[in-house]
């Protein structure tokens, strides 16, 4: 019987032991019209039959999973080191729950204490929680976490957020009490722009929610508006790349209170979408209200230094309908594997990766450039920008997928009305990208657009 | 058996309140801070927080449980106790004394006829 | 064991990337450039590697040790699952792939959400909660939607006095007010209570079935008929559908939502505290509320839709945990009709069996039929020595075995909850029970030994009052 280890002789001792004549009768207090459910599921199969058909299935997206991968808009395509996905397979680790036994626990718990540890360094920040579900949901419990702190309900987010992330805000602020107003942080056309942001604070306002790169994959200095926004006692949350912060100047340098963003970037792969992992991390007054698991540093009985969950009183299972949030099951071992990811790269690593992100677009950027009847927008790009062509965007994704180029994200056919236009796409590159790669790229995407002209 | 100081006031949510004239201190009893065990961390309300009686006004907390404390009676926080938020285990120590939570000024103090004597207190922490 | 940071070596991950050069350092305009770089760790590969190996040694999960953690359901979680979250085709899809060139995940997930239709007796189910307390808040938003759709305002969820706090804590975020309804003598809802607090502003009540103290709610239907009659929903807390899964379905009993929690009842692993999945499953009446991204059949191709107009909106960025989801599609593959009619029936069973023989010294919460799972509490005698379930815990990790859960459901006084799953051989149980029934012993013999557990453990008895009371969350800290 797959994964049962009790055999028919055990299960009938031990019926035999409780006095009950066969495995139906360990029901027999549930009433009968409950468990007559014949369950139409298909039969049982063997391990190598499964594993025929997963290697099916997983062939038919094989074009997706070979190409050369220009896609991004949340999910980017870095490198995942070996050594991280060897050791992701320790059984220990990955088969363990969430570590209320400290004494059995402190390799997971030492783990996320150094995660948290490099996430706070990153992000020049005081402390960071042990994970959340992902970057769009981090961003929902920032503004929680600001709202809380402010005793104020109303937020403002840059529009030029991920669309996505702004929807899953849009999904949960009601719930939580927030009050959500979106304000353009800039055009394409002109750049970004956080006058119209800082006008928008108010002196009833929690908190201005500003990404670093924006959608479009501009970067934009917000000293001046963290000013404008403490000067109004609300809080600058700053949703980040992580990647980027090896070479730009990080939240906690930019005024922000607190940053919150998506993980991904850090060795997780692609995975269809998750798991991923969301980033929080905050200034050290913030810590209270701040949602998550969070491990901390203690001795124990021998007076070792040693690691265990701590402040759970903010957490959902002590304090219930109080709680910080409601979460409980969280992505650890993405957390795990995103300490392992910045311990592997070291910084010189990561300062060589996110300069690569910067170095690949603009090289794409001005290979582009030079195709007649292309448009490019203006900014600090990193790792991702919009371009534009005549031709619907769908239909160059099309073009180029047939040369196993993935060229980019069609913007109005994914996140429907916004401020592009029919023929942007969404292009990404990463430290994967080669020079051959991107001169493929360029070529395809001339060919397609000068056969439209 | 925790102790129940006959010249105090008392709630079902285990405060006891001390009223000199138009003038409140509150705490938790005896019994509370020992079913709490180690209190870690106290949030106080600022003086000048007004809150309606029975309204959340402070947060006691251990290791393993936290605690909303509610106001006993209408009133406006005089001063919250300083020294605790700085050394919480002044709690577990002195419940009655050094570790009162707040003073403030009751609306009515009129009102202050609704909270339980020390019998009916020490009826309910049987419980 | 020295932390990442206090480690040297030569060498680092420079190697991992090429140098860019100075003219790519120079596209950083100065005013947004990092003053210093962050201080991560300088280690080579190897030192890395055994910094980490020597983590996972001081660490245990469901591969090495019985781990009957109540309501957290650690059954064995196949290999195979593993090698197939791990196939290319899967693991380097970029989520923004276009549907055409993704069949082969999307059939996957789509059939995934049949079957668990079948399973909870339900007519549709979305993937994208990421984690139980995800599915949860999910749900009840998913509630609010349909009253709001029939202009009917509801502002109050009951739950029961013995749930898992993230029901209310979920309740409070989906922006409902709380109200606990108390259990009767017998552990289940008390019917009488759950009447009086049933009413035109009930929205829903939240209950796991079986309850949070491993017992069958045997009047379930007539619960369903109240809130059903005062045109409230029943909303199904999946933590415990290990308990009655391949033998009763929630849709059958009258819940109209459920949510699952893929990394309990469906073998993914628990990752030392996630990833999971917790999808929801509805009755057609609250399908159109579902969150985007529904997966659509449209002859033998799938698409991804957008949300329909009446949606909740979105969950996540994407679709859910979806590496996490094709483990239990793998899971379930092999198991397939036989096998899931076995899991609830196998769980039981080992659950009743190490509840009798552990009665005489951890007698039961309730004197009733357990299912998965059951509430024990230590014996008068036991308590009377001043030893705390705390204590048994920590000792019990010197017999080599995980815990149980303990202290939980908040309900019952030093409460220890068992749950050894369908997975473990009887001799494993049996060792366990010895094992209880050994340190029973030393209890009443020696009760400074319980309270000076563990011994054999990586580390000694942890202070957690002190990392509540001297917070230190980063190295940087505690310096």
């Amino acid at each position: 019987m797959p994964f049962i280890s009790l055999t028919e002789a055990d299960a009938a001792a031990m019926l035999g032991e409780l006095g009950l004549k066969d495995l139906d009768a360990l029901f027999a207090h549930i009433p009968a019209d409950l468990r007559g459910h014949a369950f139409a599921l298909p039969p049982g199969r063997t391990q190598l039959e499964v594993e025929r058909e997963l290697e099916d299935l997983a062939a038919r997206n094989q074009r997706a999973a070979e190409g050369v991968c220009f896609l991004g808009a949340g999910a980017y395509d870095h490198h995942v080191p070996a050594a991280l996905r060897e050791i992701l397979r320790r059984g220990e680790l990955y088969t363990a729950y969430t570590p209320y036994q400290p004494e059995i626990a402190q390799g997971m718990l030492q783990a996320l204490f150094e995660y948290q540890t490099m996430v706070a360094r990153l992000t020049g920040l005081d402390v960071a929680n042990a994970s959340l579900y992902d970057g769009a949901t981090a961003c929902l419990e920032a503004l929680g976490l600001a709202v809380r702190h402010t005793n104020r309900t109303r937020v403002v987010v840059d529009a030029n957020l991920n669309p996505r992330w702004r929807e899953v805000i849009r999904t949960g602020a009601a719930g939580m009490g927030i009050a959500v107003v979106e304000v353009s942080g800039g055009d394409l056309e002109r750049g970004r722009d956080g006058a119209a942001l800082a006008a928008a604070v108010d002196a009833s306002t929690a908190a201005l929610l500003v990404p670093n790169p924006d959608f479009f994959g501009r970067y934009a200095d917000c000293k001046a508006l963290a000013e404008a926004v403490h000067a109004r006692g609300a809080l600058l949350i700053g949703a980040a790349a992580p990647l980027s912060m090896a070479i730009f100047e990080p939240p906690g340098a930019m005024g922000c209170d607190v940053a919150c963003g998506e993980g991904q970037e850090l060795g997780l792969g692609l995975n269809f979408g998750g798991p991923y992992l969301g980033f929080l991390a905050a200034r050290k007054e913030l810590v209270r209200r701040m949602p998550g698991r969070l491990v901390g540093m203690t001795v124990d009985s021998r007076g070792r230094r040693v690691f265990t969950l701590t402040l759970q009183t903010r957490e959902q299972h002590i304090r219930r309908e109080k709680a910080t949030s409601n979460i409980c099951s969280n992505q650890s071992l993405c957390a795990f594997a995103a300490g392992l990811y910045l311990a592997l790269m070291g910084r010189e690593g990561i300062r060589r990766c996110a300069l690569a992100c910067l170095g690949g677009i603009a090289a794409l950027r001005a290979k582009l450039a030079a195709i007649p009847g292309v448009a490019l927008f203006p900014g600090v790009h990193w790792r991702e920008c919009v371009v534009r062509t005549p031709l619907p965007a769908e239909r160059l994704c099309e073009l180029l997928a047939a040369k196993g180029i993935l060229a980019g994200v069609p913007l109005a056919a994914r996140f429907g009305t916004g401020p592009w236009q029919a023929g942007d796409v969404l292009v990404a590159v990463t430290e994967k990208r080669t020079a051959a790669e991107l001169e493929s790229y360029a070529a395809a995407l001339r060919e397609a657009v000068s056969a439209a002209r | 058996m925790s102790k129940i100081p006959e010249e105090l006031r008392y709630t079902r949510e285990h405060e006891w309140v001390r009223l000199e004239g138009d003038v409140a201190t509150v705490g938790i009893t005896d019994f509370a801070q020992d079913q709490l065990g180690e209190v870690i961390y106290v949030e106080l309300p600022p003086a000048g927080r007004t809150f309606a009686a029975g309204a959340t006004m402070a947060v006691v907390e251990s290791v393993k449980a936290a605690s909303d404390i509610y106001a006993p009676l209408e009133g406006e926080v005089l001063e919250n106790n300083a020294k605790l938020i700085e050394e919480p285990g002044g709690l577990n120590r002195s419940p009655y004394g050094d570790g009162w939570l707040v003073k403030m000024r009751v609306a009515n103090p009129a009102q202050a006829g609704a909270l339980l004597t020390p019998e009916a207190y020490a009826a309910i922490a049987k419980e | 064991m020295e932390l990442v940071f206090e480690k040297h070596s030569a060498g680092s991950g420079a190697a991992n990337v090429p140098d860019p050069g100075p003219a790519a350092e120079a596209l950083v305009p100065p005013e947004l450039r990092r003053a210093a770089p962050p201080a991560l760790p300088e280690l080579s590969e190897l030192d890395v590697v055994r910094h980490y190996l020597a983590l996972s040694r001081r660490q245990v999960g469901v591969d090495s040790v019985f781990y009957p953690l109540g309501s957290c359901t650690m059954k064995y979680n196949p290999k195979l699952c593993e090698e197939a979250a791990r196939l290319p085709g899967f693991a380097r899809l970029h989520p923004h792939a276009p549907d055409e060139l993704c069949q082969g995940m999307l059939a996957l997930l789509w059939n995934l959400e049949r079957q668990l239709c079948e399973i909870c007796g339900m007519d549709a189910f979305t993937l994208a909660p990421m984690a139980g307390a995800q599915g949860e808040w999910t749900g009840l938003l998913i509630v609010k939607a349909y009253h709001d759709a029939r202009n009917d305002a509801r502002t109050e969820v009951l739950v029961p006095d013995s749930a898992h706090g993230t029901n209310p804590a979920s309740a409070a975020v989906a922006g409902f007010e709380v109200r606990a309804v108390a259990s009767n003598a017998e552990g289940e809802v008390d019917l009488d209570a759950l009447k009086r607090a049933v009413g035109p502003k009930t929205a829903a009540l939240m209950l796991t079935n079986p309850n949070t103290l491993g017992l069958f709610e045997t009047r379930i239907k007539e619960i369903a008929a109240v809130l059903h009659e005062a045109g409230a929903l029943l909303y199904y807390d999946g933590a415990n559908l290990n308990a009655i899964c391949g033998v009763a379905r929630p849709g059958d009993m009258g819940f109209d939502i459920v949510h699952v929690n893929i990394h309990k009842t469906f073998a993914t692993p628990h990752g030392g505290g996630g990833p999971g999945a917790g999808p929801v499953g509805v009755k057609a009446h609250l399908a159109p509320f579902l969150p985007a991204p529904r997966i659509v059949r449209d002859g033998e191709r799938f698409v991804r839709a957008e949300a329909p107009p009446q949606s909740i909106g979105r969950t996540g960025a994407f679709g859910g945990n979806t590496g996490v989801l094709l483990r239990a599609y793998a899971y379930l593959a092999m198991l397939g009709r036989e096998g899931v009619a076995r899991v609830a029936r196998y769980a039981v069973l080992a659950a009743r069996y190490l509840a009798a023989r552990l009665a005489a010294d951890f007698p039961p919460a309730y004197d009733r039929p357990c299912m998965h799972e059951f509430v024990a509490a230590p014996a008068a005698a036991i308590l009377k020595q001043g030893v705390k379930t705390l204590d048994i815990a920590k000792r019990l990790i010197d017999y080599g075995f995980h815990p149980p859960t303990v202290y939980f459901p908040l309900i019952v006084h030093e409460a220890l909850m068992v749950e050894p799953t369908e997975t473990e051989p009887r001799e494993r149980l049996d060792a366990f029970a010895a094992a209880m029934r050994a340190i029973a012993a030393e209890a009443l013999e020696t009760p400074e030994k319980l309270k000076a557990a563990p011994q054999n453990a990586p580390v000694g008895r942890v202070d957690e009052a002190k990392a509540a009371r001297e917070l230190v969350l980063t190295y940087d800290m505690a310096r």
